[in-house]
């Protein structure tokens, strides 16, 4: 088994905005003038052929997800770009990391979208499920009291509509619908991944814990990281009696690889501030709607970020941001050597935004980072030949389908008024469709 | 409270005033409710879900919040009341005249949300930064010590800030999804009782346009007190003396 797997993620931010220290927030407020579309169609086409080349690279998923009228992130229909992405790759496998249910009105759009992108992908989606950032509630309507009742009731009915026959009732708090019976179903079985991202919260962790899924820590320190890790491992241990598996413990660790640690941190350093700085500008009266947590929660937060000294992102130095974990900077041989070191003493099993682009990084730089990730990172961590997750991918071949699976359980007939069946695919062949 | 743990004040003698209170200040016995009992016999309750008010799993909406009201006032033996609100307060207010109009001796908002004025939102009170607050609901004249909505951690430590970050998440539970209901439009002129409109002179979050639709609808008595939203912090005996003048009217 590869030691590590390696993803790729793009948030595609839209960087031509004023520096942070001159804008209230990156969100819901930044007027849209500052968006020029023609400068977007670059930027689109640019950032999807970064994913596409992951795939030669090398990477074992690439990952887009869900935002909302922010600079940081620009994808609004993630299924949208999978879809994209699926037409554009053979193999890879496609997170969507993930989709907001709760600001969906019907979360079977959802279990519909990822199963017609399972299918039509030929079985590689991971599928996150996300609340959607408190800022998204601000600029949806939706009413971040009831987010996280409903983010759990429209997983439920997701999960529900992939696994058990159709039609059956969904008679919910919060979504009530007489006839669930999606067509299609996804491609695979059970169900795809299941991703959930979090920032270390018991609550999160536990969850995902019990339903076995993979946790995904989003950008936070060594620290953070290492404590949320352990608590993951210990619920499943002592609570849910099972040893996680590797790749249910993944962390976002936005990485730049190159020549030497000079030259990586030269060639880092003004796209990962921009992100810090800029990107991530979002006060607290932008991230924090009421309701969105409770009191109580929002008082552990406070306390914990201030025993631990946390500062806003915005406020960190770019050394701050390398001491402290927040991303990996260096040659092949600093940044294996990092890895290692989370892979030791985290348990880390998945590296997510482990290479590739971060921030204002221009096409070109995107693309070194990939190149030298591949050939002189990934393979330390990788069985002989080298070889990514997906090689061992569900067939996806017509040949390979017939061979393994066979023919539909059904054929189409029409029947005839003599009280015949014609079966169809044979019906415009009168001598063998009989008559 | 009929299985509600709910903080209730009660003070002064007079005839009985419900007041009820709105997105902020919701726990607090103020210099305006000091100014009120003077005169009236003042039925303050923390609703469910604010301050110190246990939050039970049913209360999620407006409507629950006024059979609560209705069970507070069974309670105490009180049959009929002046109702008052503020903000939130006033739209809470006249959604339990609507629904209990025989339990209602006059109704009086206080730069009250509620309506849809076309052009004129009334401010989002859920998004706004702590540092405006005093532009925004004193007009750059804060009052010691009042710090409405949300809060920061300097400003009341953490607790202080969580307490508010609560209370405007019960708020939020009530006037989140929409910020108005469209059927105030029909329902208010139904209801016939002697209404007075209080608004600020200059309010910034509540646009004049509204208490001015509200006047209409109600075919209230309208005043006005100096200042922003904050009207009632900032001059409780003023805003006090309109109150006590209209309802002591009623009974002469």
């Amino acid at each position: 088994m590869n030691r590590l797997e390696f993803h790729v993620f793009h948030l595609m931010p839209y960087p031509f905005i004023p520096p942070g220290e001159e804008i209230e927030s990156s969100w819901i407020t930044l007027p849209n003038t500052y968006f020029e579309p023609e400068v977007a169609h670059r930027l689109y086409t640019d950032n999807l052929e970064q994913l596409v080349a992951c795939e030669r690279f090398g990477f074992d998923g690439i990952l887009v997800n869900e935002h909302h009228q922010n600079a940081f992130g620009t994808i609004n229909a993630p299924n949208i770009w999978a879809a994209y992405l699926a037409a554009r790759t053979q193999r890879i496998r496609i997170g969507v990391i993930g989709n907001a249910l709760p600001l969906h009105q019907n979360p079977l759009r959802v279990a519909e979208e990822i199963a017609m992108l399972d299918i039509v992908s030929g079985g590689r989606i991971i599928s996150g499920h996300v609340r959607g950032m408190g800022a998204e509630y601000h600029s949806s309507g939706m009413n971040p009291v009831t987010s996280k009742a409903r983010f759990w009731e429209a997983h439920d009915l997701i999960m529900k509509a992939w696994t058990e026959p159709g039609p059956f009732v969904w008679q919910g708090e919060h979504y009530d619908i007489e006839h669930v019976n999606p067509w299609p179903k996804p491609l695979q079985r059970p169900h795809p991944p299941i991703w959930m991202p979090g920032t270390g919260s018991t609550d999160t962790i536990d969850e995902v814990a019990k339903r076995r899924f993979s946790y995904m820590q989003t950008t936070t320190s060594n620290w953070v990281t290492k404590k949320s890790f352990a608590l993951f491992r210990q619920i499943c241990e002592e609570k849910y009696g099972y040893t996680p598996a590797p790749n249910q413990l993944g962390r976002v660790v936005p990485t730049y690889v190159a020549e030497t640690d000079e030259q990586a941190r030269r060639e880092f350093m003004p796209h990962v501030m921009w992100f810090f700085r800029t990107g991530l500008k979002i006060p607290m009266h932008h991230l924090m709607p009421p309701g969105y947590n409770g009191a109580e929660s929002m008082l552990r937060t406070i306390r914990g970020r201030q025993a631990a000294g946390v500062k806003n992102f915005w406020e960190l130095s770019f050394d701050e941001l390398i001491d402290q974990g927040y991303i990996i900077c260096g040659s092949p041989q600093t940044v294996i050597e990092k890895y290692e070191r989370m892979i030791e003493e985290y348990g880390l099993g998945m590296a997510i935004s482990a290479g590739g682009p971060l921030g204002s990084m221009p096409h070109w730089m995107v693309m070194k980072n990939l190149q030298i990730m591949a050939e002189e990172v990934i393979p330390h961590f990788r069985e002989p030949g080298g070889a990514p997750v997906w090689e061992r991918a569900v067939p996806y071949t017509h040949a390979e389908i017939a061979s393994t699976y066979g023919k539909p359980k059904l054929t189409p007939v029409v029947r005839l008024d003599d009280g015949r069946d014609l079966p169809t695919p044979l019906g415009h062949i009168p001598e063998v469709a009989g008559g | 409270m009929k299985q509600l743990d709910v903080a209730c004040r009660r003070e002064g003698s007079g005839p009985p005033l419900l007041f009820l209170h709105g997105h902020w200040l919701a726990g607090d016995w103020t210099p305006l409710h000091a100014a009120l009992a003077g005169r009236l016999d003042v039925i303050a309750p923390t609703a469910p879900g604010f301050g110190d008010s246990a939050r039970p799993a049913w209360v999620s909406g407006r409507d629950d919040l006024v059979l609560f009201y209705r069970d507070l006032l069974d309670q105490l033996g009180l049959d009929k009341v002046h109702v008052a609100g503020y903000g939130l307060g006033g739209w809470l207010a006249a959604d339990f005249a609507v629904w209990s109009p025989d339990r209602v001796a006059s109704l009086s908002v206080l730069a009250p949300f509620g309506l849809r004025v076309p052009g004129h939102p009334i401010a989002d009170v859920f998004i706004m930064n702590p540092a405006s607050y005093d532009e925004a609901y004193f007009n750059g004249e804060p009052v010691e010590g009042a710090v409405p909505g949300p809060g920061t951690p300097d400003q009341g430590g953490p607790e202080a800030f969580a307490a508010r970050y609560g209370d405007m998440g019960m708020a939020a539970a009530l006037m989140w999804d929409f910020r108005y209901d469209l059927k105030l439009e029909h329902r208010l002129p139904r209801l016939g009782v002697p209404a007075l409109v209080i608004e600020a002179e200059q309010d910034r979050i509540v646009p004049a346009q509204h208490t001015a639709r509200w006047t209409e609808l109600l075919d209230a008595r309208r005043v006005d007190v100096p200042g922003g939203h904050g009207f009632p912090l900032a001059h409780p005996e003023r805003t006090a003396a309109h109150l006590i003048a209209f309802i002591e009217g009623i009974h002469q």
